[in-house]
């Protein structure tokens, strides 16, 4: 996922889906790049399934690379919604809007 | 003879079937190619009569897409509506528009009197096929 925000506010401008992003997707922006600006949230394999006799990778587990990743998680299995939130302009993560 | 790939219901020979009610995928027919998903939100002030959000997709085309408004008001919370949107009533029009050019997807709500301070939350999707326009 891709988040835009705010940079004077931390409001959460939209979203560009996606658990990694090829370079079409970095090339995206959401509204004007001098109000807005993005944080990119790419998953990485945590755990990789092989086939004993050939060695070939059967599949992987993936999480969020990033420090909520159980947020990240949630907001992918639609536990919570990211509209709950803004951008922590400091720390830049997520905190629950009050 | 060129190459296809045809993937049939059960019962029905991919190698010589042609009825697309017996087909679940044949590339003879067109489909859309995904390229980006998300989510946008405008937040209008109070007193302004129109703004806009944008996503650049950089594609060099118009590309075809589709834009969902989220109805988390009166309308009915949690239902999506198709973009564009048209909310009337006797003397106020409020519109939510959507359009592309060669670089952007552009979301805008316009009204002929003025908003109240309001959010409104989009789905956009963007594809990689070009609308040809």
């Amino acid at each position: 996922m891709i988040i835009f925000y705010n940079k004077q506010t931390g409001d959460i401008a939209g979203t560009i889906d996606g658990r990694v992003h090829n370079e079409d997707h970095l090339k995206m922006w959401v509204g004007d790049p001098n109000v807005n600006d993005r944080i990119i949230i790419n998953w990485k394999p945590v755990k990789t399934y092989v086939d004993k006799e050939t060695g070939k990778t059967l599949a992987q587990d993936f999480e969020p690379d990033c420090d909520q990743k159980e947020l990240f998680v949630d907001f992918e299995t639609r536990k919570k919604n990211l509209r709950d939130y803004r951008v922590d302009l400091k720390k830049l993560t997520l905190k629950k809007k009050s | 003879m060129s190459q296809k790939i045809v993937i049939t219901k059960a019962g029905f020979n991919a190698l010589t079937e042609t009825d697309p009610d017996n087909l679940i995928f044949s590339s003879d027919y067109a489909t859309l190619k995904y390229y980006s998903s998300g989510t946008l939100s405008l937040s209008i002030s109070s007193g302004d009569n129109e703004d806009e959000t944008s996503v650049a997709h950089n594609l060099g085309y118009k590309p075809f897409f589709v834009v969902f408004l989220e109805l988390d008001f009166s309308l009915g919370a949690g239902d999506w509506a198709c973009v564009p949107f048209n909310l009337d009533d006797t003397f106020v029009r409020s519109t939510v528009t959507a359009s592309v050019d060669n670089t952007n997807l552009y979301v805008t709500a316009k009204t002929t009197d003025t908003f109240s301070d309001i959010d409104l939350n989009f789905r956009y999707k963007i594809f990689r096929n070009s609308t040809g326009l």
